[in-house]
């Protein structure tokens, strides 16, 4: 049998016996959602950035630096402890995945903040979609802050990349983002 | 015709009669978009209608406690507790609403603008539809879009709203994220503005 005949033979039965266990392999959204959450119950930050869409990273990014950029911004106090960076040029330097993890981890690694994370409760109830490439998933979140329980019906979207469901901003998150106080504003 | 001919036409003429005179059951999606068509139509006693009986009875108790705990009875559209009391819950609400955000500008701006989509709905049992919609709308220019969910809950055939008892759920009927975004985008976009012509 001719070598590219072999060959070609070869790659077909690779990818019939790989294709089931790749499709096996992927998660269904409600599946995501859930580990996403796993991720800030056991702290483990950087499996929770690995969850997030590179489009939602990389925007987070823009704004991050784009804060960063204002005068006086990076002499803030917490800025350097915030994200291990001194300068806006180090900052951009930084994967967008690395800052995001980072930015958790200042936010949530708290022990006050790790102990309500740790007892938060999620139901994956189930998902709606968006034309082909954007679910969002329903969940039911339960949520001890201060002795007041909160019990809500959330919905987070999600898209796929590489063929995996990745986590979206969610519109409130990016709102967030957007209006975060300029570094120094209430000095003026 | 015979009498038995008689019941038979009779009883097929109720059969078919039946049908249209009981209200045609409306999907989770259409009872959502008429509940926040009715927002933007400032109609509160058909928003109130479409309410479910859980949510007005857990708003009321919300109110009592804060009116318990503010102290402060010369602001609270309701007077003393004890015309609080005396209200059913469904006028409660109504008289609440009416005397709060609809009085607003920015409210009746954002809620004006209010456009909503529903992409869908998750079950959860057979009583409970939380409905996925796209939300958007508008303050002083700026637009800002939302995705949300909202439960609905069957009472007897019909799909009613169940925002919850959180107050600010209550008021804002559920768009409390879309809402801020909107106000901290309008914000936002308002400090750049100055900014910009601070600068020139």
């Amino acid at each position: 049998m001719p070598m590219t005949r072999r060959m070609r033979r070869g790659l077909l039965l690779l990818a019939v016996c790989a294709l089931p266990a790749g499709a096996a392999a992927q998660e269904t959204p409600e599946q995501v959602v859930q580990r996403y959450y796993e991720t800030f119950r056991s702290g483990d930050f950087a499996a929770n950035a690995a969850i997030m869409h590179p489009s939602a990273l990389e925007e987070l990014r823009t704004t991050l630096v784009g804060f960063a950029e204002l005068p006086g911004a990076t002499e803030e106090e917490g800025f350097t402890e915030m994200f291990g960076v001194r300068t806006v040029e180090e900052m951009r330097a930084l994967p967008p995945a690395v800052l995001f993890e980072r930015m958790l981890r200042s936010q949530l690694g708290g022990d006050e903040m790790r102990e309500i994370l740790a007892g938060t409760e999620v139901s994956v109830l189930g998902h709606v979609m968006e034309g082909d490439t954007t679910a969002h998933v329903v969940y039911r979140m339960r949520m001890s802050v201060a002795q007041q329980t909160m019990d809500q019906v959330q919905v987070m979207p999600l898209k796929r990349a590489d063929g995996q469901w990745r986590v979206l901003l969610t519109g409130s998150f990016a709102g967030m983002m957007n209006a975060v106080p300029r570094p120094g504003s209430e000095d003026e | 015709m015979g009498t038995g001919r008689w019941l038979a036409v009779c009883a097929a003429a109720v059969l078919a009669a039946v049908p249209a005179a009981l209200p045609a059951q409306q999907t989770p999606e259409q009872v959502v978009q008429a509940y926040y068509g009715h927002y933007r139509a400032g109609e509160l006693d058909r928003v109130v209608a479409l309410t479910h009986p859980r949510s007005l009875e857990a708003f009321k108790s919300s109110i009592g406690r804060f009116m318990a705990f503010a102290g402060d009875e010369e602001d609270s559209p309701f007077g003393e507790m004890g015309d609080l009391e005396s209200l059913p819950a469904d006028s409660a609400y109504l008289v609440f609403m009416q005397g709060a955000g609809q009085e607003e500008e920015e409210y009746r701006e954002l809620f004006g603008a209010l456009q909503v989509q529903p992409l869908g709905h998750v079950l959860q049992g057979d009583s409970v539809a939380h409905v996925v919609f796209e939300a958007s709308t508008e303050l002083s220019g700026v637009s800002a879009r939302e995705v949300m969910v909202i439960t609905l809950r069957r009472q007897g055939s019909q799909w009613l709203v169940d925002p919850g008892g959180n107050l600010l759920d209550m008021v804002a009927g559920g768009m409390m994220p879309l809402l801020m975004r909107a106000g901290m985008e309008a914000g936002m976009s308002g400090m750049l503005d100055d900014e910009e012509d601070h600068d020139h």
